[in-house]
């Protein structure tokens, strides 16, 4: 048999290659500065109601980002989320409603004891695999959400715990725009850690794990390690957003800390693009917008529209059942989610007049 | 004494709902690899149509039953061919997703067209049933049905997975695919079956649960206390569903009644996460081994 001719990479076709990777390193870089510069921007000029719109998206944008980087990144599917945020939100109750620590050290402190609880299931979680490890996080969401709802019962009753304005040094964060602002450094940090370390030796050992466990524990990689500090990491994240909300809300009950909130976090991972750090804000976006979209498309529709009755009466279902609607849709249509399609839509254009494939040369 | 019997007598009928429902997991899994986090809407849909059927027809109550199970056969099929089959052959993570999309769509569409109302599914047999001898406990007779039905469901499926073609083409599958469709064992049919009978028993459960309480969204419920009886029985066993179904049901019925009632929403997960640290693949579950 012929021997293929193998392109040998030479000296200039490497230089070429570094100076695209820092070329498109720039145009990301420039595209954050961008995004970010426009999202502080609208700080001073959206009114309230939207700031506290974009408040509810940056914190559900900072548990997506972790979820997604266990899930899209090191490939464990988790339906524990709620009980990870509801980890982080009873923490700052005590710490912060009852002990009164400061603002900042009680959302330190609730990352760490949402990732304790992660460390405490990811280590048995490594004798499951694939839809186990799913079924084991949905034992937790339980366990934990009986925990919670026993301590609440006990301490406060049903009406639930309210916590003390949140205080940054002599900075007290009141106004809607002051959390905005707070929020937005939140998802700021978390999307520039998690994407350091995504694209970091960590992170190329995760994709590894998530591809195939096997081949990559042959190649050297400490699967089970890859597995625990991801469970911990991720739920640290986790309990800090559950804890910021705790703070944003002002009031904590288990009732808040449903299954569907763990579902609806993996619906926006799913609608966003797995394993994306953009595409878990997208999709936060995107879930989170939901409800108000569709109140939005109705109040178009003329009253007389004999469907506007009846889209006004079911509401809350309707709410309830159309981002299980998205999650089929995107699964079946676009497994990449938000973030593929919009490549999609760029290729088409860039590429155009030819068809593009969607071929990488 | 009297009262431990008791508890055990209750949990034995409770674990026989739990075992109908869990057997329905195990058969699309061993089939199919998924796991169908939508089996508790497909209980609900039964129970509906057995309503619907039985009341507003006017079916007499065994042919509703059976035109219930035929419907909710064919609403399982629907779901495989829609849903399921397209993704088939990709990493697990996509089929049970979208079986989570699809709780969340039923559910709702379920809340829109009942608008909420329960019913109550006219039945033949009266409730009251027989007390167990030396205890206060009385066991209803639809406890005693649930029971029957769900052992005879059991050694029907049992036998039919044994000694029918189609049952034995079905454990090739499951065993390994690629090799049984090379024997000419069609895999589509097979997960079609498999999707379908699973449905059927999703239907059995929810009537058989409807016809002790009332027909309403929240006997999906069982189905979330019905995962842990499939996963400590061996998601792969026919056999180990109907063993874990009872112990969940009894170890509920215990804790409920020595630990605490409000314990039972969240005893069958703590003994499912210690049975998973301890046995990985359940009970009676085949172990995974992997190949390089």
């Amino acid at each position: 048999m012929k021997q293929a001719a193998v392109d040998r990479p030479t000296i200039s076709a490497w230089r070429g290659h570094r100076r695209l990777v820092r070329a498109t390193q720039r145009t990301r870089y420039r595209g954050a500065i961008v995004v970010g510069a426009l999202a502080v921007g609208y700080a001073f000029v959206g009114s309230n109601s939207n700031l506290f719109l974009g408040t509810t998206i940056f914190i559900a944008a900072v548990g997506a980002i972790a979820l997604n980087a266990l899930t899209g990144n090191l490939g464990i599917v988790s339906l524990g989320q709620a009980a990870f945020l509801a980890t982080g939100a009873f923490t700052a109750t005590y710490l912060g409603g009852t002990l009164h620590w400061p603002f900042l050290l009680v959302l330190l402190a609730s990352g760490v004891a949402a990732g304790l609880v992660g460390g405490i299931v990811g280590v048995p979680s490594l004798r499951w695999r694939g839809l186990y490890i799913i079924l084991g996080t949905f034992a937790l969401h339980y366990i934990v959400v009986y925990g919670a709802t026993k301590y609440e019962i006990n301490r406060v009753g049903p009406g639930g715990f309210n916590l003390p304005p949140a205080k940054i040094f002599s900075w007290t964060i009141t106004s809607q725009r002051d959390w905005y602002l707070f929020s937005l450094v939140l998802v700021a940090l978390t999307v520039a850690c998690v994407a350091k370390v995504l694209r970091g030796r960590t992170g190329r050992a995760w994709t590894a794990v998530r591809d195939r466990d096997l081949a990559a524990s042959i190649t050297g990689i400490d699967v089970s390690r890859a597995k625990v500090v991801g469970f911990i990491a991720t739920s640290f994240v986790v309990g800090v957003a559950g804890a910021t909300s705790a703070y944003f809300v002002g009031n904590v009950t288990t009732e808040t800390f449903t299954l569907n909130l763990a579902i609806q976090y993996v619906a926006m991972i799913i609608i966003g693009g797995l394993g994306s750090v953009p595409g878990a804000v997208v999709g936060a976006a995107f879930v989170v917008y939901l409800p108000h979209m569709i109140t939005k498309v109705v109040g178009l529709l003329p009253s007389s529209y004999p469907l506007a009755g009846w889209v006004n009466t079911n509401i809350f279902d309707l709410e309830a059942g159309l981002y299980g609607v998205f999650i089929i849709l995107f699964l079946l249509l676009e497994p990449g989610g938000l973030v593929a399609l919009a490549q999609r839509v760029r290729r088409y254009f860039v590429s155009w007049p030819f068809r593009d494939r969607g071929v990488i040369a | 004494m009297g009262t431990l019997i008791g508890t055990v007598a209750q949990g034995v009928a409770l674990g026989a709902i739990y075992s109908l429902v869990a057997v329905g997991f195990v058969i699309i899994y061993k089939a199919t690899g998924v796991f169908n986090f939508a089996h508790g809407q497909f209980m609900v849909l039964g129970a509906y149509f057995a309503y619907v059927s039985i009341s507003w027809v006017g079916l007499p109550f065994a042919a509703g039953i059976a035109v219930t199970l035929v419907i909710t056969g064919a609403v399982g099929l629907v779901v495989y061919a829609a849903l399921i089959r397209p993704l088939l052959g990709e990493a697990i993570f996509a089929p049970v997703m979208i079986t989570i999309g699809l709780s969340i769509v039923l559910d709702s569409i379920i809340s829109i067209t009942t608008k909420g109302n329960t019913y109550l599914l006219p039945t033949p047999v009266p409730v009251h049933g027989v007390s167990i001898p030396g205890t206060t406990t009385r066991v209803s007779n639809y406890s005693l049905i649930a029971i029957v039905v769900a052992a005879v469901f059991f050694v029907l499926i049992a036998s039919f997975f044994r000694w029918s073609g189609t049952g034995r083409d079905m454990r090739a599958a499951a065993e390994n695919p690629h090799l049984a469709s090379y024997a000419g064992v069609s895999l589509g049919f097979i997960f079609s079956v498999a999707w379908a009978l699973a449905a059927v028993a999703a239907a059995i459960a929810g009537i058989a649960q409807a016809s002790s309480t009332l027909i309403s969204p929240d006997i999906g419920s069982v189905a979330l206390r019905a995962f842990p009886a499939a996963l400590l029985g061996g998601l792969d066993s026919v056999m180990g569903a109907a063993l874990g179904g009872v112990l969940i049901g009894i170890i509920e019925m215990l804790g409920s009644q020595y630990v605490g009632s409000d314990t039972r929403d969240v005893f069958p997960y703590v003994v499912l996460l210690v049975a998973l640290m301890v046995r990985p693949y359940g009970l009676l579950g085949s172990r995974q081994v992997d190949r390089i």
